[in-house]
């Protein structure tokens, strides 16, 4: 399965990535972060950069129809992150349920390739389970297996 | 797996000029919100066993 995707720049700090998305609402700048919270345990967020302000945001629809593209990205992100940081826990949560939904559709995608090599848990209902295809989660947990 | 590998080739090493243009993220609003949120839950309800032990 051939997966599009945008090249990223990691940048100079540490755990930060950097793409830029094309399409019909023009050429909108994205970054990641693995920033780690405890030892060992690295908090996920992703989101656009504001021209006007220069600061970063995940509550505006940027939809550029490039939404799959933008997925594999972060999911390269995700992998060469993980190849520098074996050991890592990697946790991540959308600042709305629908941006959350859209981490999940994201891994449910993929799921076959990353179950192999991943471990990840979902939590729903005040509990953290294995993650499973078709089931609702607030946030994920993923590590190497 | 042979579509993660595709995913992974699309790394970059940051040039010069690229580096010059990149801010620094760190002490931006919205990413401490994230870091804060996520602590928030890890320690309200930790991480499961099983998952740290690979048991099933």
């Amino acid at each position: 399965m051939h997966l599009e995707k945008y090249d990223f720049i990691k940048g100079p700090e540490k755990h930060y990535y950097h793409f830029f998305s094309e399409g019909s609402k023009g050429r909108i700048e994205k970054v990641i972060e693995f920033f780690e919270i405890h030892t060992g345990i690295f908090n996920l967020a992703f989101g656009d950069v504001d021209e006007k302000t220069g600061h970063i945001n995940d509550t505006v629809a940027s939809n550029n129809d490039d939404r799959d593209k933008v997925l594999a990205t972060v999911a390269g992100a995700v992998f060469d992150f993980m190849d520098d940081h074996p050991g890592a826990i990697l946790y991540a949560e959308g600042s709305t349920p629908a941006r959350t939904r859209l981490y999940q559709m994201g891994i449910s995608k993929f799921w076959d390739e990353i179950s192999e090599d991943f471990k990840i848990e979902g939590f729903a209902k005040g509990g953290w389970k294995p993650f499973a295809k078709g089931e609702n989660y607030e946030s994920f947990l993923l590590k190497i297996k | 797996m042979e579509a993660l590998k595709q995913v992974k080739k699309g790394k970059k090493k940051p040039t010069a000029n690229l580096e010059s243009e990149l801010k620094d993220y760190t002490n931006d609003a919205f990413f401490k919100k994230k870091r804060e949120r996520a602590k928030e839950v890890l320690d309200k309800y930790g991480i499961p066993e099983h998952f740290l032990t690979n048991s099933k």
